[in-house]
């Protein structure tokens, strides 16, 4: 159990990059925090570093008020599970759990215990004598997650465990890590750049870009009020329509790229002429009325899904096709024309340039 | 049903019948091949089980005579050449001695070398380790002097160390397992550093028994080249009890050749005796080999 706090930490690799610039966060005691973002970003970098794995270039790591900077990787108090599970080929399940306790000169009788209960927990009993070669791809993640648990580690460190696993066993096993955080109450700190393993984990997500943090925010905090463009664009499937323009006279309208002019229902606080960006979810487009932005949306093909229903279109004047979610089975025809509208709360403004939010 | 069975009877003969053939031309061949290579070894074996006179008067022998154990046992435990302080089981265990000290040794400096190589970042370590790698262009001959001079100026001439020392340096081992380590994923070394292994203990626990296939056929390897050395014993070896097998064979012909009829029994007989071992080793590490690869997967 405990905090974690990152102070302006970056990391420059010995090549000259930067992998990332100056992480400033803190995790609390207990918390499942989700670092997403697309590959390359410097996630794993960043779990790299608070494991002691990689050297910080600048700031400092802290693991309950200490820096542990030069601390090494086994006297962290931390544990890892690694995407392609580590797992020591050659030791069984047993071994491979008990190897970390041995080294920690751990009494015999103890280590039994330790791996006896995490065993259960991971329903792993039957596997014990097993060596990892003769277990399924779903079983070895799960050991080496119990080869993390009997170390009681203060936090527990997880680098994309999910994504050498089909999509069934995804979704078990996320539910099964799920609980194990609530069982356990430990800090998780847990990488990955799948949205919804993001969104159906973490107590709070930190989103990052090109070593760059983007936002952090709990789930609801990024899908309601993205701070920027990247993570609009990031969070949500399918993705958030963005519509191109032109900040009119009155700040309350856009000028799309034919001329025609999109009615805000909100002022936005910015110069007039500024290039800005309209964003809205698809599945918060809705009947057009007075109190709503007017989206003109002529369909072109429908994806049914059964519990709900994609229409894909386009708009004149602008250039990204536009996305509509609804809710049950629907069928409108190609080239109907949708008169659509997005009410204020729904409505996401980010400058173009900067991709900041602007309202 | 009937039908399509009749159908299918002529189609399915024929190629079957081709198969055969080649089945048949393969298995010639193998067997054409195998018989070259195993004749000779098996007419040695023949012919060392008759004695000296027949062998000379009659030449090469196709089936077994009744000297075979005596021509043995002759070549085996009685004390030849020039001292009389050696026989052929005195040789053979300074063989033995040599092939595991050369094998063990190589083995256990090119792991050494080879983890040196891969896991620490030290300066000019990828300098060092081209400078092992160009030796390999070298061979043994090419420093036999220097290295008989180093020997003997530490006076370990006729002595197993001065033996096996100064040939255990090896550039193939080390490259061989420089390249095994390579392909160890990098994230067992980390899981081993968060579990709190050191570098002797990562070294003893992970690396060495995850390269076991890479042992066995290193071993087998080595010990054959170790037990067919020649040139580096010869020099090495003055007293004759320190003799191997493969160089005493040599001395033993000459001596004896001095008097009436040459003893080519008993040579072949040590000849075979010569060839036991390093069969041997082959035959037990390839089972070996086989299980590693078929068991282990990283
Ligand atoms: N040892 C290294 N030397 C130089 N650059 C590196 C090194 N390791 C990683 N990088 C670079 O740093 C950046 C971040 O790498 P990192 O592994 O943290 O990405 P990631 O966010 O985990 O991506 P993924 O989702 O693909 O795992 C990448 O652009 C990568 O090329
Ligand atoms: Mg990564």
């Amino acid at each position: 159990m405990a905090n974690v706090t990152l102070d302006t930490v970056r990391k420059t690799y010995p090549n000259g990059y930067k992998a990332v610039q100056g992480a400033d966060f803190q995790i609390h005691d207990g918390e499942f925090i989700v670092l997403v973002g697309p590959s390359g970003c410097g996630k794993s970098t960043l779990l790299r570093m608070i494991a002691g794995l990689e050297d910080v270039t600048d700031g400092n790591i802290l693991i309950d008020d200490a820096v542990v900077n030069d601390v090494d990787p086994a006297r962290r108090d931390i544990a890892m599970v690694f995407q392609n599970y580590a797992l020591y080929p050659h030791m069984s399940v047993r071994q491979n759990m008990a190897y970390g306790l041995k080294n920690q000169r751990m009494a015999k009788s103890e280590i039994a215990t330790r791996i006896e209960e995490a065993a259960r927990t991971l329903r792993l009993e039957e596997f014990l004598e097993r060596k990892p070669g003769q277990l399924s791809g779903g079983q070895r993640q799960r050991v080496a997650m119990g080869r993390a648990i009997v170390r009681h580690p203060k936090v527990f460190l997880f680098d994309e465990p999910l994504s050498n696993l089909d999509a069934k066993l995804r979704t078990q096993l996320r539910a099964e890590l799920k609980a194990l955080h609530k069982r356990l109450e430990a800090t998780f700190v847990y990488v990955t750049h799948d949205q919804v393993e993001a969104m159906s984990l973490a107590d709070r997500i930190i989103i990052m870009s090109a070593g760059q943090i983007e936002q952090i925010g709990t789930p609801m905090d990024l899908y309601l009020r993205p701070a920027s463009r990247f993570v609009a664009d990031f969070i949500g499937s399918p993705a958030m329509n963005i519509v191109h323009g032109t900040l009119g006279e009155d700040q309350a309208s856009v000028t799309l790229a034919d001329g025609s002019a999109l009615r805000l229902p909100l002022a936005v606080n910015a110069a007039v002429g500024t290039k800005v960006d309209v964003g809205v979810r698809p599945e918060h487009l809705e009947a057009y009325s007075s109190e709503t932005a007017q989206f003109q949306l002529t369909v072109d093909f429908v994806e049914q899904l059964g519990a709900d229903t994609v229409v894909h279109g386009y708009q004149k004047g602008v250039e990204n096709p536009l996305a509509l979610r609804l809710t049950g089975i629907h069928a409108p025809e190609a080239g109907e024309i949708l008169s659509l509208g997005a009410n204020a709360d729904h409505l996401h403004l980010f400058d173009s340039v900067s991709g900041e939010r602007l309202n | 049903m009937t039908d399509v069975q009749t159908t299918m009877v002529p189609q399915t003969t024929r190629p079957r019948r081709q198969i055969k053939w080649r089945l048949i031309g393969d298995h010639a061949i193998l067997i054409t091949g195998s018989l070259l290579m195993l004749l000779p070894v098996l007419m040695v074996l023949t012919t060392s089980s008759y004695d000296n006179v027949t062998i000379h008067k009659e030449g090469i022998q196709f089936l077994f005579g009744d000297q075979l154990v005596e021509n043995y046992q002759q070549a085996l435990f009685e004390k030849g050449g020039f001292t009389k302080t050696v026989d052929g089981a005195r040789m053979l265990m300074n063989s033995l001695i040599l092939g595991f000290g050369f094998a063990v040794g190589k083995i256990v400096i090119s792991m050494m070398a080879a983890y040196a190589i891969v896991y620490f970042r030290f300066r000019f370590g990828t300098v060092a380790f081209w400078v092992i790698f160009t030796t390999l262009l070298l061979p043994l001959e090419v420093r036999i002097l220097p290295s008989y001079e180093v020997v003997q100026s530490l006076g370990m001439l006729n002595s197993y160390p001065g033996l096996i020392i100064p040939l255990i340096a090896s550039a193939t081992g080390t490259f061989y397992f420089r390249q095994f380590f390579r392909s160890v994923p990098e994230e067992l070394l980390e899981a081993a550093r968060i579990d709190g292994a050191g570098p002797f203990k990562f070294f003893i626990d992970i690396l060495v028994p995850l390269s076991q296939t890479m042992i066995a056929a290193m071993f087998i390897i080595m010990f054959v080249f170790g037990w067919n050395q020649y040139l580096w014993p010869t020099l090495m070896t003055t007293d004759e009890s320190m003799f191997t097998l493969v160089r005493g064979i040599k001395q033993i012909m000459q001596v004896w050749i001095g008097a009436n009829i040459p003893d080519y029994g008993l040579a072949m007989a040590l000849a075979i005796i010569a060839m036991t071992p390093p069969v041997a080793i082959v035959i037990f590490f390839q089972s070996w080999f086989v299980k590693g690869l078929t068991e282990s997967d990283k």
